[in-house]
């Protein structure tokens, strides 16, 4: 791990009021982020990936919502800055691709519009200027005709094209982070794929860190270097990708793996399905969230884990469970073993 | 009724509960700016067929037509076009009273079945509701929709719910219940687990299997997700554009891929697998998609030939027949892939090839 | 876009048809409508009314005097049956009173409404949204007529300082006509603002949930500019449509009780003077030029949507 890291958060909790009580959709969240680096974040609904991800731009998820902990970006404790000096880190530093790309546009601003309303918030440049960078970034994501889609609205759009647009408008001012929130949810495979490629490539020519938020574990397997699983608020597990889809530590990340319903080669194999539904962050379970659904139960559970390494030569790979690495390697189902290929030996 | 193979290369070995034949569905394009102009053919002459206690996957892209077609096969929209017939007999034009025993004996499950429904009714309303054409009031109903609520997995407290107050996943069981509250020998699945999280998906792809097994129910899956058809599917037909360009056994269409597109939507699948980092020569569509395709006027001959890899010029005139290859697949393409000489040379025009389409088999790509 | 025209050409014509129908019948079946007794007066004799009756042809069937009173409507030659004034010229005399009154009422409206909604829902459950929400309540629920009657008295006849009625035509005296119109404007304008800013409100609470703002806020847009440029831009939209509509209706003679409080003697104290009479012809071209401003500005309002929403199209 990188010494200096571009993205610091700590202990970062997020808590808002509804009428059932107090959700806290984030709980004591910590994450690091590399200059360059691709992370993942797998987590189903409402287990906080959304809100969390907001936070990393002081953004909170409503009125009264409470933000705590630490989001420290290049030195900056974002959490403790002024609306200026977010306003100059917003969208010019750390840029957000949201999920719904028809209602995360304007419906009644031209496309070509929203992306230089950005620039020229973050850069002192003409209209003509503006409108320049606007259509070569519209060519660069790979849009067919970029003069027509600057003049259109987000309506005249198909679903593909406004995500694609979504991800000019991010990328316009060169940000060093780039979170992207379920950026391929609503898109067919075919054009999930241009978009998962557009954005590794946009990683990889201008050195942007990406973080990569999904509920589907397929979507990031390919393309992120870390993998960092959510579950009811927490980080459950947390490491290299390589790592975490080959040697899961958690037994959420195998019920995850388990109910994908293709194996590493894309071959169809019997689903190992999670019983049960994600609790209500109102009155989540005490201790370890994931207890109610899990097979693996023991006394220890009631208290809290942390997310610690407990491999012997861990490489940053951390996970919240009780259960020795030992356990945890025989209980694990030998079917997922086997086919979880290369096996390494555990302490 | 026909005997030995069927038109779509399959035995025949009794009548089919559903079948669409040359069926086309055609609606008026709005005006405006979406540069559609005239009549969209949103299912174009297909023909299909869905057999007792079989599941047949039908997958597509957005604008593929995947959707209207399961919905003409229940006559929830009116066909423009060639024939539905259900257990032999020919529906195209039948009216209200003569679809009832379809209507029965063919239930559809939609992505959030209980957003289709009244808020303010509790699952026992519902419930109660599927089971009134079966006769069953009173406590004799209550019986059997506990009995239901028991087969999709939930319990009897679930009678008192009403729909927000249920998960993703129990909404969907709901949904199946009620579908199952008719009897009926065959589902018509429209994206069940699209909307799903990944452990809850799971859970439902395992209870239509339970279901499938103890009580033979045929399904017909829609759906984009081709892990999910896979998973699930014994025969997979693959649209565009309003066209089948494939189909055939599943494990053997995603094996060997005939059609190119069939070929890009497999290799356009995340998978867990890190080693395959998609290459670029992976995802070999040209650029837009089948979005940007449906929007205009759809292409000549071989719909998919403008995003093709392989096209060559007989694909902008000719458009390409189903073709029969062994081992019950069908492809219209007039480049196919993974197929042998002898293959080739073995296959034979369908007759559940468009009216349009050539007459003339694929040459030798 | 001609389609649009012709269609919102042919509801017009059909409105203005059925409105007409339907005012026309209402003043053949009340009773104490005989036109012709009134036109004869109390002390007439039964063969004076008989007179009067068949010379204005009262005594012809219903469709006939229908016919030849739309042909009166259109060829300018209808006359009143109580005081005999050629209705097209009181009309017409009445007008700018009663454009002056609607337009400026409406601007009064709109300008306040969007700021107090605005506001409101900037400060949405806190003390001064309540007190907004009161004020507009108050503001919803205060009849014109009595607000007004109060407000000319004490602030008119009272304190002196505003006339307590009257219209100063604008041509004459651009000063004397707004002092004037003072307190019909605010009058009149009251519910409106109550009620516009009731809706913004909620419509400016409702668009900043919305995903988009959270985009523009995402971007490093001031919250000023995430307000301005983007929610308020969206929450304007419904508001603009109904503005057109309520200032059709007003303009159409819903500002009766405002005028006859103030004694402008517009087009709507005309129409009321004239239904205090039972006199059929000045309420039916009244009613049928409102219903003509309601369909025009209902067209211009569709037009003027498509406009500002790129998703909505005239059809």
């Amino acid at each position: 791990m990188s010494a200096d890291p571009l993205l610091h958060v700590s202990g970062l909790d997020v808590s808002f009021e509804t009428r059932q009580g107090l959700v806290r959709a984030v709980d004591g969240l910590s994450l690091t982020l590399a200059r360059g680096e691709v992370l993942g974040i797998v987590g189903e609904s409402g287990s906080g990936k959304s809100v969390a991800m907001r936070s990393l731009l002081a953004l909170a998820p409503g009125p009264g919502a409470r933000l705590s902990g630490s989001v420290r970006f290049d030195g900056v404790e974002l959490l403790a800055a002024t609306e200026r000096e977010l306003g100059r880190v917003r969208g010019a530093r750390i840029a957000l691709v949201p999920q719904d790309a028809m209602s995360a546009l304007d419906p009644v601003m031209r496309v070509g519009k929203q992306i230089t309303e950005q620039i020229r918030t973050h850069e002192d440049c003409s209209r003509e200027e503006a409108r320049g960078r606007a259509l070569a970034l519209l060519e660069r994501v790979g849009i067919p005709r970029p003069r027509e889609a600057f003049r259109a609205y987000p309506h005249e759009l198909s679903g593909g094209m406004r995500q694609r647009a979504l991800i000019a408008m991010a990328v316009s001012c060169g940000p060093e982070v780039l979170i992207a929130d379920e950026p391929t949810a609503a898109l067919d495979v075919t054009i999930e794929a241009q978009v998962l490629e557009l954005l590794r490539d946009i990683g990889e020519r201008l050195g942007t860190a990406v973080i990569l938020v999904t509920h589907d574990i397929a979507v990031v397997a390919g393309l992120a270097d870390r993998l960092a699983v959510m579950y009811a608020g927490r980080i459950v597990e947390e490491g290299p990708a390589d790592r975490v889809l080959s040697d899961p530590q958690h037994p959420y990340t195998w019920g995850l793996l388990g109910s994908a319903p293709c194996d590493r080669n894309g071959e169809p194999r019997a689903l190992t399905a999670i019983p049960g539904a994600p609790p209500s962050l109102v009155h989540p379970p005490e201790g370890c969230h994931f207890r109610p659904r899990c097979s693996h139960e023991f006394e220890a559970c009631s208290a809290t884990p942390r997310l610690e390494e407990r491999l012997v030569d861990a490489h940053g790979h951390a996970d919240r469970c009780w259960l020795s690495p030992e356990e945890k390697h025989a209980r694990r189902l030998p079917s997922e073993r086997a086919e979880l290929g290369p096996e390494r030996t555990p302490a | 009724m026909m005997t030995g193979n069927g038109s779509d290369g399959f035995p025949r070995t009794s009548v089919p509960i559903l079948e669409a034949e040359h069926l086309t569905h055609r609606f008026r394009a709005r005006r405006g700016l979406r540069r559609g102009r005239g009549d969209v053919r949103a299912v174009d002459d297909v023909t299909i067929e869905l057999r007792e206690g079989e599941t047949v996957g039908l997958v597509g892209e957005s604008g593929s037509g995947k959707t209207t077609l399961a919905r003409s096969l229940l006559r929830l929209v009116e066909p423009t076009g060639g024939a539905v017939r259900f257990r032999g007999r020919d529906i195209t034009h039948a009216s209200r009273r003569q679809l009832q025993p379809l209507r029965e004996d063919v239930q559809i499950v939609f992505q959030d079945p209980v957003a289709s429904l009244n808020p303010r009714r509790r699952v026992d309303q519902m419930l109660r509701g599927a089971l009134r054409p079966r006769g069953l009031d009173g406590s004799r109903a209550e019986l059997a929709a506990r009995e239901l609520l028991e087969r999709v997995g939930l319990s009897g407290e679930h009678l008192n719910r009403y729909p927000h107050e249920l998960s993703g996943g129990e909404r969907q069981r709901i949904g199946i219940a009620r579908a199952l509250a008719p009897c009926p020998s065959a589902l018509i699945l429209d994206e069940p687990v699209s909307a799903l999280d990944a452990s809850i998906r799971a859970q439902i792809l395992t209870l239509l299997r339970q279901l499938q097994e103890t009580s033979g129910l045929a399904y017909l899956f829609v759906a984009h997700d081709l892990g999910v058809v896979r998973h699930i599917s014994d025969r997979v037909a693959v649209m565009y554009l309003g066209k089948i360009v494939e189909s055939g056994p599943a494990e053997e269409l995603f094996r060997r891929p005939i059609h190119p597109y069939t070929g890009a939507l497999i290799a356009s699948m995340p998978t867990l697998d890190r080693r395959s980092r998609r290459p670029p020569a992976a995802a070999p569509l040209r650029v837009g998609g089948s979005e940007a395709a449906s929007l205009g006027e759809p292409p000549p001959a071989c719909r998919f030939q403008p995003r093709c890899p392989r096209a060559t010029d007989v694909c902008t005139a000719v458009e390409p027949p189903l073709t029969r290859y062994p081992g019950g697949r069908l492809a219209a393409c007039h480049h196919p892939q993974n197929v042998s000489v002898r293959e080739i040379g073995d296959a034979a025009r369908s007759s559940a090839s468009p009216r349009t389409a050539g007459s003339q088999l694929s040459p030798v790509s | 876009m001609v389609r649009f025209m012709l269609r919102r050409l042919l509801a017009m014509v059909l409105v203005l048809l059925a409105v007409s129908v339907v005012v026309f019948l209402i003043f053949n079946v009340i009773p104490n409508g005989d036109p012709a007794a009134r036109m004869a007066g109390k002390q007439a004799t039964a063969t004076q009314v008989e007179a009067i009756r068949r010379e204005w042809g009262f005594d012809e069937p219903i469709w006939v005097q229908y016919a030849t009173t739309m042909r009166k409507v259109f060829t300018g030659d209808l006359i009143s049956y109580t005081n005999r004034l050629d209705v097209d010229e009181e009309i017409l005399r009445g007008l700018p009173a009663t454009l002056s009154l609607a337009i400026g009422a409406a601007v009064i409206w709109m300008v306040l409404g969007v700021a107090f909604g605005a506001f409101a829902a900037l400060r949405a459950g806190r003390l001064a949204d309540r007190a907004i929400s009161v004020l507009a309540l108050v503001g919803i629920s205060v009849p014109v007529f009595w607000l007004g009657a109060l407000m000319s008295h004490y602030l008119g006849f009272r304190a002196g300082i505003f006339p307590s009625g009257g219209y100063e035509p604008l041509t004459r005296d651009p000063l004397g006509w707004a002092y004037h119109l003072v307190l019909p404007w605010t009058a009149l304008a009251l519910l409106f603002v109550g009620l516009y800013s009731r809706v913004l409100r909620a419509s400016v609470l409702d668009g900043l949930r919305q995903p988009y703002v959270e985009t523009a806020r995402a971007k490093g847009l001031s919250e000023r500019r995430v307000l301005v440029g983007h929610v308020l831009k969206n929450s304007l939209i419904p508001i603009v449509s109904l503005w057109g509509l309520d200032f059709a209706v007003v303009l159409g003679g819903g500002a009766i009780l405002t005028e006859s409080v103030f004694d402008l003697d517009g087009v709507g104290q005309f129409a009321a003077d004239a239904i205090a009479q039972l006199d059929a012809p000045p309420v039916l071209a009244v009613t049928l030029l409102g219903a003509f401003f309601v369909v025009l500005l209902g067209a211009v309002v569709d037009i003027v949507h498509a406009a500002l929403d790129a998703r909505v199209r005239v059809t």
